[in-house]
């Protein structure tokens, strides 16, 4: 269906449109690699910077690309934390895809908005991990690791949305198609 | 013009020369001290003649910058190079100092357990992000002769074992991680143990020996060396200290704080222990 709007396009502004998706996804491939890059530097705990920017990619993206851009983050997640190959994968594509489709047809984009699925989000993988990769083996004073580890990783997760959200906003401001843009910005011009 | 010099004038000019011919000759008897008169004169005039030699010094300096801006620049590109040369030249020099510490590092530990088989350096290439034991990559793999389980050391002691590998990179489960355990023994006392990582000391890169006796001879500055050859770990590679001893959680046995020998933090490269006698298959 929205492949289907750009059609009706005139022929110059569809070359522009098209010259904007492509600068704008060069932004997001950069984005992505920056945050993988800062993944793996330096000891030191850090905000799982990839779920934020899949999420704010997804909230203006169709179905098969948030999934794509799901998967390509969850596989760099997995590289990056050491975890087993997928896992962090199947878990960004699915909430990926519900944000995709939950943005298409219910919600707006609202800063609050991705800050709680961010929140969501990181709840349940670090929820995941603690369980998974030290609950699960026993290690004596394990609950340590969720207070000290898992906890802040979360919290810093989600205030690193809060960084991500303007950044992303500012991409989708100068270079998304005005079709994808709020229902406020569509109806106003129109009442005016 | 014999009336000339006849004449008045003649005569008062005749006067005035030899009035400075005889002002001359005394000067010269004087020894370089100038005469009373020209002291006076200079004490009026230095100033101004200093001010009006510091206009001169500055216009000329003025001209000097238009005339020799080519020379100057010039000068200055040459210099930029020469400096940009020897930026390199010591950025070379740093470099070279370093790869000879390694290696003088590396001659040490192969001096020292010259029956084991040494990777070349290995350089830590990033970290496992968010772990809590701080896992790290270093940047060989199963391609350069590493494998699963192979002991990772520096010239300062044990760091850990490769957990996982790919042909070109492999990851380092450090000793802070509780999946390791190390039977070591004091160096002092023969008293042997196992190390392990701790949840509680991993943020302040220690480990814990556990399941001491109660009668432990264990004090503070003891040092631990990994105790057999038999297994994951190659005999006599050191561990770290006891920093302190505390009572376990179940009250019958006493667990020591170790402090690495290593220096997790500053870890740059490290060197992994591909056979050794008594290598587990």
């Amino acid at each position: 269906m929205r492949q289907s709007k750009q059609l009706f396009l005139p022929p110059k502004k569809k070359r522009r449109t098209r010259l904007r998706n492509v600068i704008r996804w060069i932004l997001y491939v950069l984005l992505i690699l920056l945050a993988f890059l800062l993944a793996n530097t330096g000891d030191y705990l850090k905000p799982l910077l990839l779920i934020p920017i899949a999420f704010c990619i997804s909230s203006v993206s169709g179905t098969i690309i948030s999934a794509t851009v799901g998967i390509v983050c969850g596989l760099l997640m997995d590289i990056s934390t050491g975890t087993l190959l997928g896992y962090h994968t199947i878990v960004l594509f699915v909430f990926c895809m519900l944000i995709s489709v939950l943005y298409d047809r219910l919600m707006q984009q609202r800063f609050l908005n991705l800050v709680l699925f961010t929140a969501i989000a990181s709840f349940f993988i670090t929820g995941c991990d603690y369980i998974f990769r030290y609950a699960i083996w026993s290690y004596d004073n394990v609950s340590y690791l969720y207070l000290h580890h898992s906890l802040p990783c979360m919290v810093y997760t989600i205030i690193s949305s809060m960084v991500c959200y303007p950044i992303f906003s500012l991409i989708h401001k100068g270079l998304l198609p005005p079709r994808k843009r709020t229902v406020e910005k569509t109806v106003k011009p129109i009442e005016e | 013009m014999g009336g000339f010099f006849r004449n008045k004038k003649f005569r008062i000019i005749l006067c005035i020369i030899a009035l400075l011919i005889g002002i001359m000759l005394y000067s010269v008897t004087q020894d370089g001290y100038t005469l009373p008169t020209t002291g006076f004169v200079g004490r009026i005039l230095n100033p101004v003649r200093s001010v009006s030699n510091r206009i001169s010094d500055s216009v000329e300096d003025a001209l000097e910058m238009f005339t020799d801006a080519k020379d100057a620049q010039e000068e200055n590109e040459a210099l930029r190079q020469q400096v940009a040369e020897l930026e390199k030249q010591l950025v070379d020099y740093q470099s070279t100092q370093n790869e000879l510490e390694e290696l003088k590092k590396i001659m040490g530990v192969k001096e020292e357990h010259s029956s084991d088989e040494l990777s070349s350096p290995c350089t830590i290439i990033g970290y496992v992000e968010n772990d809590p034991f701080h896992s790290f990559y270093i940047n060989k793999g199963s391609k350069d002769g590493l494998s699963v389980y192979d002991p990772v050391v520096t010239a300062e002691g044990l760091v850990g074992i490769i957990s996982e590998i790919s042909e070109t990179y492999a990851t380092v489960e450090t000793l802070c991680s509780p999946n390791l355990s190390v039977s070591v023994v004091a160096s002092g006392t023969n008293e042997s143990g196992i190390v392990e990582g701790d949840v509680t000391l991993t943020a302040s890169y220690q480990c814990r020996m556990i399941y001491l006796d109660k009668d432990t001879t264990l004090k503070k500055g003891d040092l631990l060396v990994t105790s057999n050859s038999v297994g994951i770990f190659p005999q006599g590679y050191l561990i770290g200290s006891v920093e302190s001893i505390e009572l376990m959680e179940s009250g019958l046995s006493y667990s020591a704080v170790i402090e690495p020998a290593v220096d997790f933090e500053n870890l740059t490269s490290v060197i992994v222990v591909t056979n050794f006698a008594g290598k587990e298959q």
